[in-house]
């Protein structure tokens, strides 16, 4: 099974390193990482060979369209079976291509997020299969997410 | 040695320069800055601009005092380390974050002991003395739970793609 992990820059990169801290329990070690910024390439292929997508946010939107070609051509080349993720939006992009390549995805939204979901979150809640939030209170208003703890 | 962080990804000029005016009121402490990509450049501090991830958790574990954006990475670094932490969220009004989620992680993180909050750089002289006698409340980690959950859906898989 291929199991993809990626994050952006930030916050999100910290938080899917926590997560790889607990990893006894998978059946499979990450084959592939993706990430938004060449300056992180050396930070995560320590866990895998790794793929940079660019960055997008609400501040760039047109970077947006770059990103979105990055992420098909991944999922098109990988094919994973899973992708992990700890967001954020261009992500969820990847995720979305996954997903239309029979792969399933899993985003755990930010610890950050203690009152809604993110935005990407949202956008990726309506396809991925498995979404974790970080916060009881977030979990408790919306049966489609699941809390499980806090990677950070 | 007091340790200021703002962290990798957007610059934080507002809080470089409050420090810098506290560290020229402090020139017998040992400063050093992590500024990342921004345009104030301290005159009272020792700074780079980016630290990798090992020489991050070194200035932590060496540090004395923190003084941070208030970043969950920065965040769960000081409290891992035990080391008190001195937080100025990130303003989206300013053009510091996307969002203004991090008064929420201040406050939030404050109201539990785990570090002391400066919102604007007025409050950052008188916060110093604070953070010199703070003790940080410890908080447990369930970063393990998520691991499990996640563990429980890989396998999940595994045996629906056999």
């Amino acid at each position: 099974m291929r199991l993809c992990v990626g994050a952006s820059a930030g916050g999100h990169t910290t938080e899917l390193e926590a997560l790889l801290e607990y990893t006894e329990t998978w059946p499979v070690e990450p084959s592939r990482c993706v990430t938004t910024m060449e300056m992180l390439r050396e930070r995560f292929e320590t866990i895998a060979p790794t793929t940079v997508i660019g960055e997008s946010n609400r501040q760039r939107p047109l970077s947006a369209f770059g990103v979105c070609w990055r992420a098909f051509r991944f999922a098109q080349r990988e094919r994973p079976d899973v992708l992990v993720t700890t967001g954020s939006f261009p992500l969820a992009l990847v995720g979305f291509w996954v997903k239309v390549f029979g792969g399933a995805v899993v985003w755990i939204d930010s610890v950050s997020q203690m009152t809604t979901m993110s935005m990407s979150g949202r956008f990726a809640r309506l396809f991925a299969d498995l979404t974790l939030v970080q916060w009881e209170s977030v979990a408790r208003d919306d049966d489609r997410v699941e809390y499980a703890g806090q990677l950070l | 040695m007091i340790f200021v962080t703002i962290g990798s990804v957007i610059a934080f000029d507002r809080l470089v320069e409050a420090v810098d005016a506290v560290a020229a009121e402090h020139p017998d402490e040992d400063w050093f800055a992590q500024i990342g990509d921004g345009g104030y450049l301290p005159t009272h501090m020792a700074y780079v601009r980016y630290v990798d991830r090992d020489e991050f958790e070194r200035r932590v574990a060496e540090a004395d005092l923190l003084i941070g954006h208030a970043g969950m990475g920065t965040i769960s670094a000081a409290l891992s380390a035990g080391k008190p932490l001195l937080v100025m969220p990130r303003d989206d009004a300013r053009g510091e974050h996307v969002d203004d989620h991090q008064f929420l992680t201040a406050d939030l993180f404050a109201a539990d002991g785990h570090v002391l909050v400066a919102r604007e750089a007025g409050d950052m002289a008188g916060m110093l003395d604070e953070l010199r006698s703070f003790e940080p409340t410890p908080r447990e980690s369930t970063a393990a739970g998520v691991g499990e959950r996640v563990g429980r859906f890989l396998s999940d898989q595994q045996e629906r793609r056999r």
